[in-house]
Parts: structure tokens; sequence; C-alpha cells
């Protein structure tokens, strides 16, 4: 056995390319035909080679390796992490039994690359530690094996803390402890991937957050422990990281070109950035940003992260003041540290929304769009717990799972300045259409945007654009066969607008078996018109009911049946299923504009109406006890 | 004004040069206080305050940076990125000196982990024996229990087309499908339209859950297998259905689920070694608590709020 194998056995006992062999379930297939007589007719079923899936997960996801999350008490590990996910009990950090009402598909465990994990162990091995009279007495150890080996690990742990280390060894080691955190995270995956039934990316947040401004990325590795090991994770602090998102572009370039991997970024957070998160100019020089920067922007950042504990981050009352749903869950407070206050004049570079439109108005200028990006949601815990559904949260970080307080605390305190634990949102979860739950189909869909964001249940969303939908097309039995027939998903690209035509769309939404009704389905425009003027239109699309639009072209509410005291609600008004086919009423073809869909649930009680009756507390009037779960999938783009 | 200033002004200029050089005075001492406040007095070092680095050092920085850009740096990349060591261990000794890593929680947090890591390290290193895999596995066989699956078909009925009427369509719709066995493609044509699949192969009772409800589940659960049955109630509508083929529940050979034991074994053992090397380190030390303490742990009962 070679040395650095025998090491790491030794360690950690992560022998990180273990292939996952835990396969009890067979992959969910979409080639159905098999399991009946067979058929000599033909069969809707047969050469479907589009997604029939909808794979649920959370792209953003810190254990007790991420530096803060410990330090607020998370004792967990990615291995909970990955556990609970794929849906087992499991006792908190502090001491509660957890576990989810479905287990999730996918999972990223994304610590903070920078101090990650404190976690010394042994390093990788290096042909020239065998000069080194320690080096070969450690090597004979590891190879008698047993309590000799054991002891072995011990004594090489305990002299790189006691800084003991042989200098001709120090070399390998690196910077070890960092190294072996890097390494857990990865083992984890590995150990918790299983292809066809749970996929575990490997992956790591890249926490920026010069002058308090939240600019955090997520990266996610579509390969598995031997690619993504070779390289260790960008950082932010200078010399060997940047706090500038060009450079870890650099980086991830730097990452595929060694190791012939894939690799994404996804932002988060615009709420929390101060105007920095989408801008027009370059924020660190002030100079204006060019074509080669927009490409590499839009190159590596296919998604963005539009909702998540941290606030709902599609768009604000300040920027849609017609948008009767837009004051969802607003964090607008200041930046992510709440060192410098919000103005009104950052907002617009902070909502995914907005970045749509500025978008198109950079492409105009630059020839590229920067922010031509999907939706997806997650939830940024920090408890090593994967919790979106509204009676089953275990909140932000550990200080905040469940107790009788926590709604009334600070969810995190700057100065006078305080995030009321109330105003935590119970969000998100990433939806991603594939044709099979592995890390390479999940990663493709993701570069794909065949993505969308909701706040945590599970509603599924088809939505085609095209020119040739006609309403007969939402009476068809099979919407995805003629989606993909006749138009692009979610994330796709439309041009050249045939004569005299406007883009149809075809959407359709079936509510989670778990939570409310339907409201309506929205198509949201966005578009920048000759002079330079960006613009939004939100437009019903289809509705449950028989409502009818009043003078003022708003749809009146679906109602509400929340019975808050007992935090329930029936089903009794709304619709299960929604679908439609919409077709742009004003359409002008010289123009590029970007379309999505919305899907609004009927109102059901919010985290905080479970709390108040399973803890038996009374509420402030100020906290909200009802919620509209909603989705936004990733836009479908109109460029003449 | 200077031409038209008056002699009592004039007297004045000496005492106010006086006052503003006092008032400077006072400023720097306050300065100087304050800097010291915020900095601390300097601390005389015994070893002189002499911080060496060698070659290992250099080595040190050399391997992070390869480690991050997987290539070798520039001789001007190797020395900014030492210059910055050098810098950080500077400030991490004055730190140290000046006693700031006691009671930081961040760095409370990280030896702990250190220390849990240490003592847990023997127990991660065994793998476990067949024996014992085997002997895990035979006490706690349900948790590798491999849940049922199933071939069906199934037909949507939506309250909302149906309203009251929607129990005698489903008995035609129910007598129909019986009668005439229609072909799994067909199925699209009849009932109502739904976006789940009308027909799912190798769907396990979780999948089953997680697509069409827990209530649908269970119902289906309880049906026999080869006729269309129903109606079966989920929170889209009333389904008829038809089970093809039903894979039984089962618990799997230990050796079909061995990895996961083994994973289940390292998790648990990992947990159980923490709580042993706690065990092992609590009596060196003599844990004292004063009175008041003594009287909260002795006879608050945990529920309820504790007295500030």
């Amino acid at each position: 056995m070679k040395p650095q194998k025998a090491l790491q056995r030794i360690a950690l006992v992560f022998s990180i390319l273990a292939p996952p062999v835990l396969a009890q379930l067979p992959p969910p297939t979409d080639d159905v035909k098999d399991a009946f007589p067979a058929q000599k007719h033909y069969s809707p079923y047969a050469g479907r080679n589009f997604p029939t899936q909808v794979f649920w997960g959370d792209t953003h996801l810190h254990t007790g390796m991420s530096m803060d999350a410990g330090a607020f008490g998370c004792r967990l590990s990615p291995d909970d992490a990955h556990r609970f996910a794929r849906g087992e009990e499991l006792t908190t950090s502090t001491g509660l039994k957890a576990k989810l009402s479905r287990p999730l598909d996918f999972l990223v465990v994304a610590d903070h690359s920078d101090n990650m994990g404190f976690f010394p162990a042994l390093f990788a091995g290096d042909p020239k530690m065998l000069a080194d009279p320690t080096g070969k007495r450690w090597y004979d150890m590891i190879q008698d094996g047993g309590q000799q080996g054991v002891a072995a690990a011990v004594e090489i742990i305990q002299s790189l803390t006691g800084n003991k280390f042989p200098e001709p060894l120090y070399l390998a080691p690196g910077t070890a402890g960092y190294r072996a955190a890097w390494e857990e995270t990865i083992a984890a995956a590995q150990k918790y991937n299983e292809p066809g039934r749970y996929t575990a990316f490997i992956g790591y947040e890249w926490t920026s957050t010069e002058k308090g401004a939240n600019r955090h990325r997520v990266v996610i590795y579509r390969d598995g422990g031997n690619k993504a090991s070779m390289m260790e994770p960008y950082t932010t602090l200078p010399p060997y990281g940047s706090p500038d998102e060009r450079d870890l572009w650099k980086w991830l370039q730097t990452y595929e070109d060694k190791t012939g991997g894939r690799i994404l970024a996804i932002a988060h957070n615009g709420n929390l950035s101060n105007g920095v998160m989408f801008p027009v100019v370059d924020t660190f020089t002030g100079r204006p940003y060019d074509r080669a920067w927009a490409e590499t922007r839009i190159r590596w950042e296919p998604l963005y992260e539009i909702t998540q504990i941290k606030g709902d981050g599609e768009t604000h009352p300040f920027l849609s003041p017609n948008d009767e749903f837009a004051d969802y869950e607003t964090w607008d407070q200041g930046n992510l540290d709440l060192s410098e206050f919000k103005k009104d004049e950052m907002l617009q570079h902070e909502y995914g929304r907005s970045a749509l439109g500025i978008g198109l108005e950079l492409e105009q200028k630059l020839g590229a769009n920067p922010y031509k990006f999907g939706f997806i949601g997650s939830t940024d815990s920090h408890t090593a717990l994967a919790t979106a559904q509204e009676d089953n949260f275990f909140g932000k970080h550990s200080g905040t799972e469940p107790n009788a307080k926590r709604v009334e605390h600070p969810m995190a305190r700057v100065g006078d300045a305080e995030y009321a634990g109330w105003s935590m949102t119970s969000s998100g979860l990433a939806a991603v259409w594939a044709r099979e739950n592995t890390r390479e189909a999940l990663f493709d869909a993701m570069v794909n945007k065949e993505t969308y964001a909701t706040t945590g249940s599970r509603m599924l969303v088809r939505f085609f654009g095209g020119w040739d939908f006609t309403k007969a097309d939402a009476q068809n039995r099979l919407p995805a066969n003629v989606g993909y027939g006749k138009g692009v998903p979610m994330g796709g690209d439309l041009t050249k607008a045939p004569a005299g035509k406007a883009p149809s769309f075809l959407v359709a939404a079936l509510r989670d078996p778990l939570s409310g009704n339907l409201d309506r389905i929205q198509i949201i425009k966005v578009w920048v018109d000759g002079v330079g003027k960006r613009h939004e239109k939100v437009f019903d699309a289809v509705w449950s009911g028989d409502r009818k639009p009043g003078r003022d072209g708003k749809l009146p509410p679906v109602g509400n049946t929340v019975d808050v005291a007992n935090a329930t609600w029936t089903n009794t008004i709304g619709s299960p299923e929604l679908i439609t086919v919409w077709s742009d009423p004003e359409f002008d073809p010289k123009v590029s504009a970007a379309y999505y869909a919305r899907v609004i649930e009927i109102p059901t009680p919010r985290w905080t109406a479970y709390e108040a009756k399973r803890f038996g507390i009374k509420m402030k009037d100020e906290i909200p006890m009802v919620t509209q779960e909603r989705a936004y999938t990733s836009p479908i783009w109109y460029t003449p | 004004m200077g031409a038209s200033m008056t002699d009592p002004e004039r007297e004045k200029q000496p005492r106010r040069l006086w006052a503003t050089a006092a008032h400077m005075f006072g400023f720097g001492l306050l300065l100087a206080l304050a800097i010291l406040l915020a900095k601390g007095p300097p601390v005389d070092r015994e070893d002189g305050g002499r911080v060496a680095f060698t070659e290992a050092d250099l080595a040190h920085v050399h391997a992070a940076f390869e480690r991050t850009w997987s290539r070798r740096p520039t001789g001007i990349e190797l020395r900014k990125a030492f210059d910055r060591y050098v810098r950080d261990e500077v400030l991490y000794r004055e730190a140290l000196a000046r006693g700031l890593d006691r009671n930081d929680p961040v760095v409370k947090m990280s030896l702990v982990r250190k220390i849990t890591m240490l003592g847990t390290a023997a127990a991660e290193a065994v793998e476990p024996t067949d024996a014992e895999l085997k002997a895990y596995f035979e006490l706690r066989t349900e948790r590798y229990r491999i849940p049922a699956s199933f071939n069906l078909m199934q037909v949507c009925l939506s309250p909302e087309k149906h309203g009251e009427h929607i129990g005698t369509v489903a008995a035609e719709l129910l007598a129909g499908l019986r009668e005439k066995e229609p072909r799994p493609e067909e199925l699209v044509e009849l009932g109502d339209m739904l976006m789940l699949p009308n027909v799912a192969k190798d769907m396990s009772e979780d999948q089953l859950a997680r697509t069409f409800g827990t209530e649908f589940q269970s119902a289906v659960m309880a049906l026999p297998v080869g006729q269309w049955e129903g109606p079966v109630e989920s929170g889209f509508g009333l389904h008829l259905v038809k089970i093809t083929h039903r894979e039984e529940s089962r618990i799997p050979e230990w050796t079909e689920v061995r990895d996961r034991i083994a994973y289940d074994m390292q998790f648990e053992g990992r947990k159980a070694a923490e709580d042993q090397f706690y065990a092992e380190v609590l009596p060196r030390y003599q844990v004292v608590y004063s009175e008041g303490v003594g009287a909260f742990l002795e006879g608050d009962d945990g529920r309820g709020d504790a007295a500030p």
C-alpha cells in the first residue's frame, strides 16, 4: 500500500474515491413502456428525450465546518447534512429531533471557504517524507497497521498542532488543517452521492463581504472527488484569495483548465449587497464594464438564488409599485452587517427582476448580457438542516432552532441594528428539470437554466415559449410533449419573430400535495424601450375560480381560509392545477424582452403561526402569520 | 480687522495663545491615552520579540499558493504572499501576547474541535469487520428495509370539473376501465388532465407519497394487484388505479447494504467516541460551581424560563 493511501485511510477513513454503491432502489427511469405488455402501437412515451422529472434540492447549506455556523453552535457535519437531506431523522445541535417531510433529491454542502473547518488531519503524503527519519518511522508504523497506525495518526496530528512538524516534511502539509476540512467535505459528498437516488454535490461558498456588502457566491462542481480535490477552494483573503468576483472567475477558469472538470457559481442575497450585486459599472474601480466582463460573468454564473431565509429577492415594492405581490418577505435595512443603511437608488441593483432589465440594457451597450440567469431558491441555513417548509422550519443558524423565544430574539444584532427572529423566511428550494438524478444531469440542467425557485413548497411548474402555441395546447394531455415540440423550456431563447406573430407561452402548474392550492399564474415581462428605459409588467395569465379583473385590471384576491390560532387552512379555494397559453398582447419585435412565470399559492400559515400554536405564545401584531408560497421560473428571453 | 484692533483685545492675545497651547497639550494627552487604551501598552517579550522564519515557512507559503492555483507562484507572487504570511504571524503573536485568544468564541470552538478530533481519531481509524457489520445489521434490520415498489396506471378526475357528481362519474369510469382494459398509452385520453404521469414504473412507497401525497400512497398500499380499483383520493382529485406489479417490501441481505451499514457504524462510532473522550477528560478537572449555580442545577427542573 502506498504511504499516502495508508495515511489517508488511517486518518479519517475518507476514501474519497469510494464508489457509492447503495443501490437499493432502482433508478427512476422515464422509459415506462418496458413495465407493461409489449405494445405494437405508437406510444406517446417512446422516444421522449426531454426531462420528465423535477428534482428538489438545496444548493446552499452550511454545517459546523463553516466558521460562523460553528460559532453559532452548529455541531453537525457534512455527513449529518447529507443524512438529514436523504430523509433520516437526526438530533440537531440544540438537541431536537428533526426529520424532513420528504427527502431532498440533491444537496450542495456549501461551507465558507475562508477558514473552512479547523480539523487538523493527516496530509496527503509525499515521497520525500520517506527520506526523513520521522517520516520513515511514521510510514513503518502505518505499515504495521492496527494500533501502531492509529498511534502514528495521533502523533502526526499532534506534531502539526504543536508546530513540531519535522521541517523537511513541511512542504507536504501546506495548509493541512484546511486541506482536511476540504477533504472531509468531499468525502461526505462522495459517500452519500448515489446516482439515480440522491445527488451529493461537492461545493463551497466564496464569501466576499467587502465593506459589509454581500457578494457571496456558492461554487458547485459537476465532478467527483478526484477532480475537486486537485485544487483547494478559492478564498477571499489575499494573498491566496480575493474579494473581487473577477478573481473568483479566474480561479474557476483555472480549475476547468487544470482538471478538465466543470464548475459554476451562484450569487445570492443581492438584497444585502447595497447595490453591488448587479452593478452597471465596476464596483471596485468605478470604471465602465466591457463585453468581456459581461461574457465572463454569465459564463460562470448561469443561475441566481432568488429566495432564501434572509429574504426574498424577486423584487421590491419600491421597484415594482404596481405589483401587489412585490412586498414579500422583504429584507431592506442595509448591507449584510448593517454597517450601511439602504438607499432607494441601491435597490435596482439588488433584485432578480430588475437585474433582468439591467442585463438587457447592458446587452444593448456591451453586446453581451451579464445577467441572463435562471432562478433557483435555497436555504443558506447554517444548521446543517435543509428546512424550508413552514411547519418544519429549523431557522437560519443553531441559535434560531425552534424554541419559544426565537421569534422575539434577534437573529443577529449589530450595534443598535438587528435582524428580527420572526423576519426569517422559511425558504427556499431549487427545482431542476432533468432526465435523471445524477451530478451530471442536474448540473447540465442548471447550466441550461431549466430550473425554478420556490419559497419552500414543491409545486410542479412547466413553462415553454414559442411562436405557435394555441389555446388548444393548454388542453393537450401531455403538455411537455407539445411544449418541447413547439417551443423552448424555461431558461431558453426566442429569436427571429415570424412576421405578425407575438411569442406565446404554455405554462402549467400543479400544487404541492402537502401545501396549498394555487391562486394564479402570472407572466412577468421585463424589457428596455427604444430610448433605453427599463420597464416591467405583471400579467395574470390564469387563475382559479371565476374571478374577473376589476376596473384597474387587477384580479381580486383569492380569499383566505387560514385559521391562524390553529395553524391550519383548507383547500376549498384555489385550484390544484392551472394551465394556459398566454400570448404577449404588447409585443414589439424590435425590442428585447425577458419573460418568466410566477406561480402563487393560496394563503397558508406562515412558520410563525405554527410556532405560536406549538409553543402557545401570543405574537406581536407586527409579526406576519400568513404567507403565500410562490414559484419563480427561469426566464425565456426574446432577442430580435 | 487688524488695523482697527483695540488695546483690550491685544491684551487678550497672549492668554489666547496659552489657552490654545494648553488645549493642544490636553488633546495630545487624551489622544495618547486613547491610543494606549485602544492598543494597550507595548508588551515586552522575553525572547526580545524574535519571530524567526526559515525555508520551511517559505516552502509552506509556496505550497499553499500551489494548492489554490494549481501552479507555482511567480517570484513576485511568492514575495507578496510571504510578506502577508510574516505580517499575519507577527500580528498573531502580538494577539497571543495580549491574551486576545482567551475567551474568543471562534478560537474556543476551533480548539474544541481540534481536541475532539484528536480524541476520536482512533475510533474512526478502525474499519468494522464483516462480523461486526453483520451483528450491527441484525440488531437493526428494520432500518435497512427496502420499501415496496409498484408499477401502476392511474386516471384522475378533477373535483372542480365534476363537482358533486364526481362519485358517479368515477364509478362509471371504473366500470369502463374494467370492461375495456385500455392500453397504457390510451389512458391519457381518459379522465381529466393532470400533470402527473398516467403510468409509473418502479415507484417506491416514498416516491408515491412524494408525487401523489401520503393519502394516496397509503390507499394504494392496500389495493389488490391486477385490476382497476378506486376511487382513491389525493390532493389533486379522485383517482382510479391499477397496480400491474407490486414488489413487496423486504429486509435485504446484509451484504446488499454493506456500505450503508459501514457508514452508519462509523457515523455512530464518531458520536460515541466524542462522548467517551469527554468522559475520559472530565476526571482530570475539578469542575466547581458557585453556590448560586449549584442551587440552580439542583433545584431547577429545566422547564419554563430560567431566572435571569
